[in-house]
């Protein structure tokens, strides 16, 4: 190993180099003593920051603990301010609701002639004076002592019959329940004058020689048809749509959610555009909404898959509707397919009667839609078939899972929208379902109302037990009111005859309630649900009670609707007349019920929670409607 | 709407075209909130008719529907054709009076009740009149000549003097002027087929007429699915009654000179009152397995025996106005062969859903059957021809007319509505 170089070099060189070292070591540990100072200067100064720290942080925990205080004072004032509001909603609600009773009773025609009466009394007949104390005398003799065609031709006996009716109705719904369904009544009579109709004027195209004549609609169409195995209707509808005239370009696109018949290959087959989407995620808002954004149309139809148009030109007189009357959107009447049963020939033709759709219309926001059924009337754009500009959809879209339409139409109106209603041009739907169904139906559109229209008076149904029990006595009875009927069409009497005689069934107290089987081929399903309901509510063979069972009024007045209908229609009983009315019977009893035990949940939601069973109830009959 | 419709006859004694026209329609009507009533001729001679003057009045029910059936006391020899009827029209008066109330009176067959015309117009009730066949322009109705050969109207009853020497040339003129007065004075006049509406408007063309087509009851069809082979086994079928102006011999004589192996025949319907002609083909078909001669269906079983064929032929020899048969089994999804005259020429487009041969021609007839049992794949493609169209169904017809109803009562003066 070589040694380092300056090894090598003579001892004269070695000393300069160590007294070089040694004054560069003196340096250092001068240094390192200054740096010794200040690090124990440092450390003086950081144990007094430290001391500091700890000081602020004390006093930081210490307002952290007030803040925590003060935050859950302010929770619970929240909270107060929340409840207070509350309260002064739901009284600024029952103002409102008073005041528009009020309103209503002052703009009332009643009202307006009870006013003019007391004037004219008080001019006539002035207080104090001779001629009031004896037309008194007279008015006290003549109440004391009845005369019925006197009492009769001066509207007494009707005044009696409605006072005997109120007291009824007391004594089954309760007196708020009752007054405010008088109230309703009232006005409802006192509505059709107060209605604002304005007729649409339409130029058809309803002969088929004019077919080729039609003015060309230059717009783009985009149909939205929502599909669930939609079988040969389905088929028809898409080859229907294809032969539409006056049409510039027409586009359709199904929205599939998981077909098994194949539908989605039906509709490709005819052109269509298919999306699909997952059948849990499926509701009438997203599946339209959802076909909508997979448009490029200047107008959107959205149609249900088992409708049908009626004409070659039924889309163009919508479209023409739509194009030439300064309107939002427009919908049609439905036509009853030639399998529709009874009931929902009258449900329709009771529809169009009570909501004014009986005649092309506009519609918009007036003074009628401060009542549900005014509402309901003008907000009217029916799902099955409804044409709208695509700038007003994309505005406005679909919100809600069920009655999206009712919605989409009271927000349109609200906004000063106007909506067009066709009656001259009407299209093919109808549907033939079981009681059951309409049982779920009832108790669906029961609680939607009330959501849509909370002034809308419901009877408090607050017992579980007696609704139930009103519900099995109900079944037992209409199974009695069948039987009744059957048979009824060789004694050739009228439609009348038929109804009193239900009419009777139902309104007597006596009679056996347990032995007579149900009548109806369709309603095992419905016969279960009641003997569900009957061994839930431990009320086995309820007794019936024309007095009590809340049902009574309801099965009374659709009854009434029924008879209205049929005498519309039919002048004699045949036998199957009879039979359809048996179906229809069930069903009518399934509507009520199915709004009844509807009732009783949101009586029970309002009181607090509904209970495990009326729960469960609520999840059978919101599931597939 | 309170709608009196008037048909020449009704169920259940009898269920022809007209009368299932008819009944769909009214209970349509009904089904809609609307009151229909039916008055029909009859001949049923039966318990439970009332006395008035010289006619007979029965009253009952059809399905829902209050029909009133009249027959004469000693039936007139002209009832079938004449265009008058003074015990009619007295009845139609009182009826009318009587009843009340109607909004519209629907003329669905002119026959034997054509009186009810004249009462309605009398009364100024507005009243419409749908053609069903030829029974306004021939009294022979079918449009045919006193030799059995087919006649292109009576152009004011000049031809029926060459053509049908056997009636009077002055009875026909009268008659025709009555049916043109009938149909003048109509709100409205409709047809099922352009072709029945082109004989009328060349004869009257001051008559307002419009197309409404037949309806089809969908509830009963059951649609065709089969696909066919080269070598498949056809059943070739008849539906309707066995008459010789309906050409079923020529459609034997054209199978038994074909002679197919791999073919069956199905004759539906019955022969009413030719029993001779019924006679003759079965002598034709006798000893031939392949040939069935099977009882009439019920309107139920419509889908099920036209969608068991895979062909169906209708060899007419008069004009169809409006073959009902022929647009159910195209309905079914089932091929047709037709005679290439009046209503069935204007439904089947040759070769694209069907066949048409040259009438009365069971050679020509004979050929296009050879041709689909040679080749059975072809009826794939005329069925892709036939899912072209879809017939119009019960409700598109009882629709079209609600609204013609509405316009036609609208129209009238303020007074009667």
């Amino acid at each position: 190993m070589k040694s380092p170089k300056f090894l090598s070099h003579p001892g004269s060189l070695i000393l300069p180099i160590e007294a070089g070292y040694r004054a560069e070591l003196e340096r250092l540990r001068l240094r390192l003593r200054e740096c010794e100072e200040k690090i124990r200067s440092l450390r003086l100064r950081d144990a007094g920051k430290e001391k500091a720290l700890r000081e602020l942080s004390a006093q930081l925990e210490k307002k952290e603990r007030l803040i925590e205080s003060l935050k859950s004072m302010q929770a619970e004032q929240r909270q107060a301010v929340e409840a207070f509001r509350k309260e002064v909603i739901r009284f600024s609600e029952l103002v409102r609701q008073l005041e528009t009773h009020l309103n209503r009773i002052q703009s009332s025609n009643g009202w307006k002639a009870l006013q003019l009466y007391y004037r004219l009394r008080e001019q006539v007949f002035p207080p104090g004076s001779r001629r009031r104390k004896a037309v008194r005398i007279l008015w006290r003799a003549a109440t004391r002592q009845p005369l019925p065609k006197l009492r009769r031709s001066f509207g007494l006996f009707r005044a009696q019959v409605l006072m005997d009716k109120f007291v009824w109705y007391c004594r089954i719904y309760g007196f708020r329940n009752a007054l405010k369904r008088a109230l309703q009544k009232f006005h409802t009579d006192a509505r059709p004058s107060r209605f604002d109709i304005r007729p649409l004027s339409v130029a058809m195209a309803e002969i088929p020689g004019c077919e080729e004549n039609l003015p060309l609609i230059d717009k783009k169409i985009s149909v939205v048809i929502p599909v669930k195995n939609g079988g040969e209707d389905f088929r028809n509808l898409l080859k229907k749509i294809k032969a539409q005239k006056g049409l510039r370009e027409c586009e359709i696109v199904v929205v599939d959610s998981k077909s098994t018949d194949g539908s989605a290959a039906v509709a490709r087959q005819e052109g269509a555009t298919v999306i699909h989407i997952p059948p849990e995620s499926f509701t009438h808002a997203y599946a339209r909404n959802r076909g909508a954004e997979c448009t490029t149309g200047e107008y959107l139809l959205f149609i249900v898959q088992d409708a049908l148009p009626l004409t070659d030109t039924w889309l163009w007189e919508m479209a023409h509707t739509l194009e030439h009357n300064d309107v939002a959107a427009v919908s049609c009447a439905e036509y009853p397919r030639s399998d529709c049963d009874l009931f929902y020939q009258h449900i329709i033709w009771n529809h169009n009667r009570v909501l004014r759709l009986d005649r092309d219309r506009f519609l918009s926001w007036d003074n009628s839609c401060s009542s549900d059924t005014g509402l309901r009337s003008n907000a009217q754009i029916s799902d099955i078939a409804a044409l709208i500009t695509r700038e007003v959809f994309e505005k406005y879209r679909f919100r809600t899972s069920y009655a999206e339409d009712l919605d989409l139409g009271i927000r349109l109106i609200k906004d000063g929208h106007r909506i067009g209603f066709l009656y001259s041009t009407r299209i093919l739907h109808s549907h033939r379902r079981s009681a059951f169904y309409f049982l779920k139906r009832g108790y669906v559109d029961a609680k939607f109302l009330n959501g849509a229209f909370p002034n809308l008076p419901f009877p408090a149904v607050r017992d579980q037990q007696t609704a139930f029990r009103d519900i099995a006595a109900m079944y037992s009875r209409t199974n009695h009111a069948v039987a009744a009927i059957t048979g009824f069409a060789r004694e050739a009497t009228g439609v009348r005859h038929l109804i009193d005689r239900i009419r009777r069934v139902y309104s007597s107290e006596n009679g056996p309630d347990w032995n007579c089987p149900p009548l109806d081929p369709d309603g095992a399903h419905l016969a279960r649900f009641v003997d569900d309901l009957t061994d839930r509510g431990g009320v086995h063979r309820p007794k019936y009670s024309c007095r009590d069972n809340m049902l009574v009024p309801r099965m009374f007045e659709g009854l009434g609707v029924m008879e209205d209908f049929l005498l519309q229609s039919r002048r004699y009983v045949d036998e199957q007349l009879t039979g359809e009315l048996t179906a229809a019977l069930y069903k009518l009893f399934a509507l009520c019920s199915g709004a009844h035990l509807a009732y009783l949940y949101l009586t029970l939601s309002t009181c607090g929670s509904p209970g495990e069973a009326v729960i469960d109830l609520d999840r059978r009959l919101t599931s597939g409607v | 709407m309170k709608i009196l419709y008037v048909v020449h006859q009704f169920y259940p004694e009898f269920s022809s075209g007209t009368e299932k026209f008819l009944l769909n329609l009214s209970t349509a009507v009904q089904r809609d909130a609307h009151f229909p009533e039916i008055v029909a001729y009859t001949f049923v001679e039966d318990e439970g008719f009332v006395r008035k003057r010289n006619l007979l009045i029965r009253e009952y029910r059809y399905q829902g529907l209050p029909v009133t059936s009249i027959r004469h006391r000693k039936t007139p020899a002209d009832i079938h054709f004449s265009c008058l009827n003074a015990d009619v029209y007295k009845f139609a008066l009182e009826f009318l009076q009587r009843k009340g109330g109607y909004d519209l009176v629907h003329i669905g067959h002119p026959m034997r009740l054509v009186s009810f015309a004249g009462a309605a117009r009398d009364m100024s009730l507005p009243y419409i009149v749908t053609l069903t066949d030829f029974w306004m322009l021939c009294p022979k109705i079918l449009l045919t000549t006193s030799e059995g050969t087919l006649c292109s109207g009576p152009e004011g009853g000049e031809s029926c003097a060459g053509l049908c020497p056997e009636i009077q040339q002055a009875f026909i003129k009268d008659r025709l002027a009555h049916a043109r007065e009938i149909l003048t004075g109509a709100q409205a006049v409709v047809s099922p087929s352009n072709f029945l509406a082109g004989i009328f408007k060349k004869e009257m063309p001051d008559v307002d007429l419009r197309i409404i087509p037949h309806g089809m009851e969908f509830r009963h069809l059951k649609s065709n699915l089969k696909r066919y082979g080269s070598n498949e086994t056809l059943t070739i079928g008849y539906c309707g009654v066995l008459a010789p102006h309906k050409g079923v011999h020529l459609l034997l004589k054209a199978f038994l000179e074909l002679n197919p192996k791999n073919c069956q025949l199905k004759l539906y319907g019955s022969c009413f009152h030719e029993q001779d002609y019924l006679r003759y083909l079965k002598k034709m078909a006798w000893g031939d397995q392949r040939i069935q001669f099977c009882e009439p269906y019920s309107e139920q079983q419509v889908g099920d025996v036209l969608s068991d064929l895979d062909l169906l032929v209708i060899p007419s020899t008069c004009y169809e106005n409006y073959p009902l048969v022929l647009h159910e089994a195209l309905a079914c999804n089932v091929p047709v062969i037709a005679s290439n005259i009046g209503g069935m020429a204007e439904r089947i487009e040759d070769s694209v859903n069907g066949f048409t041969f040259q009438v009365g021609d069971d050679k020509d007839l004979a050929a296009r059957l050879k041709k689909v049992i040679d080749s059975p794949e072809i009826l794939n493609e005329l069925k892709q021809g036939i899912a072209k169209c879809v017939p119009p169904r019960i409700e598109e017809e009882a629709y079209m007319y609600a609204r013609l109803y509405r316009r036609v009562i609208e129209r009238q003066p303020p007074s009667r509505n």
